[in-house]
């Protein structure tokens, strides 16, 4: 009697252990599963309402040879406000720096449907005018939820 | 003996619950997500210049929205020959939008030298047409 008390003690002991690891196991697995998700969709949401393109006319883009001075023009074309420092370009295949950007309408925040005037030199590359080329811009949201969005999208303008 | 397999029956168990209620949460989640990116993004808008006409102090353009949506006159932008944009109600006092349908005249002084050109964009969309 004394032996069978000992091994059924034994054995709800073990089964309690092997069941709490089992539990314990799941749940972390599931809720390290459910975060991924989660913050994978924080991610898609912010991307998806980041947005921005061309505002200016694509067939007369204002170039400044002895300066390295293009200007371009963006507009906020998504629902989430964007940062006005957190613009990329790349022109005619070269990375340019951005030298300067001034906010055209009233709000002093990149909100959608606002435009952004960006002084940008793509170092080292000769443009004449009516030359026809590409460019690229990244653009950044302001953080929400714990995501940034970005979006990149390509034009190619001529330069007037 | 008797009693150790119900218990442990019952601790994994509830940790299928959780798990299911983990996952039920997840897809919850990304149903609600998924809703909330298809409402965010704004239509893109289909408008464009008719045409546009000058004389010694006066630019003329008719614009149309061809779409289906509103467009909020702040969020259309007007450059002359590639010059900086201004927005279109700079130069509209008599509304704030153009509606599905309708054809806006604008007109406003040009200050001595008419443009070639003018280009109008919105949202990724943009209509350019000839000064004549």
């Amino acid at each position: 009697m004394a032996d069978g008390g000992t091994s059924e003690l034994i054995m709800l002991v073990t089964a309690l252990l092997t069941g709490g690891i089992v539990a314990g196991l799941l749940l972390t697995s599931w809720g390290g599963l459910a975060t991924a998700v989660d913050a994978q969709q924080q991610q898609a949401a912010a991307d998806a309402v980041t947005r921005a393109d061309l505002a200016s006319d694509a067939m007369a883009v204002s170039w400044d040879q002895t300066n390295c001075n293009m200007t371009l023009h963006l507009q906020n074309s998504g629902a989430a406000n964007l940062e006005t420092d957190g613009v990329a370009f790349i022109i005619n295949g070269t990375a340019a720096t951005v030298n300067g950007r001034a906010m055209l309408g009233a709000s002093a925040a990149w909100i959608p449907g606002e435009v952004v005037e960006f002084w940008v030199c793509p170092t080292g590359l000769t443009l004449n005018s009516g030359d026809e080329i590409r460019i690229n811009a990244i653009v950044q949201s302001t953080p929400m939820g714990g995501a940034t969005g970005s979006h990149a999208f390509g034009e190619v303008i001529r330069i007037a | 003996m008797g009693g150790s397999v119900p218990v442990a029956a019952l601790i994994v168990g509830t940790a299928l619950l959780g798990a299911f209620a983990l996952a039920s949460t997840a897809l919850i989640s990304q149903t609600r997500t998924a809703a909330a990116i298809e409402e965010a993004l704004p239509p893109t808008p289909d408008f464009a210049i008719d045409n546009a006409s000058a004389n010694a102090t006066l630019l003329w353009i008719n614009i149309s929205n061809d779409g289906s949506e509103t467009l909020d006159l702040d969020h259309l932008w007007l450059a002359e020959d590639g010059a900086r944009p201004v927005p279109l109600s700079d130069h509209v006092s008599t509304s704030e939008f153009l509606f599905p349908g309708e054809t806006l005249l604008v007109e406003y002084a040009h200050g001595g030298t008419a443009p070639a050109r003018v280009s109008v964009s919105a949202h990724g969309v943009t209509s350019a047409a000839q000064v004549v």
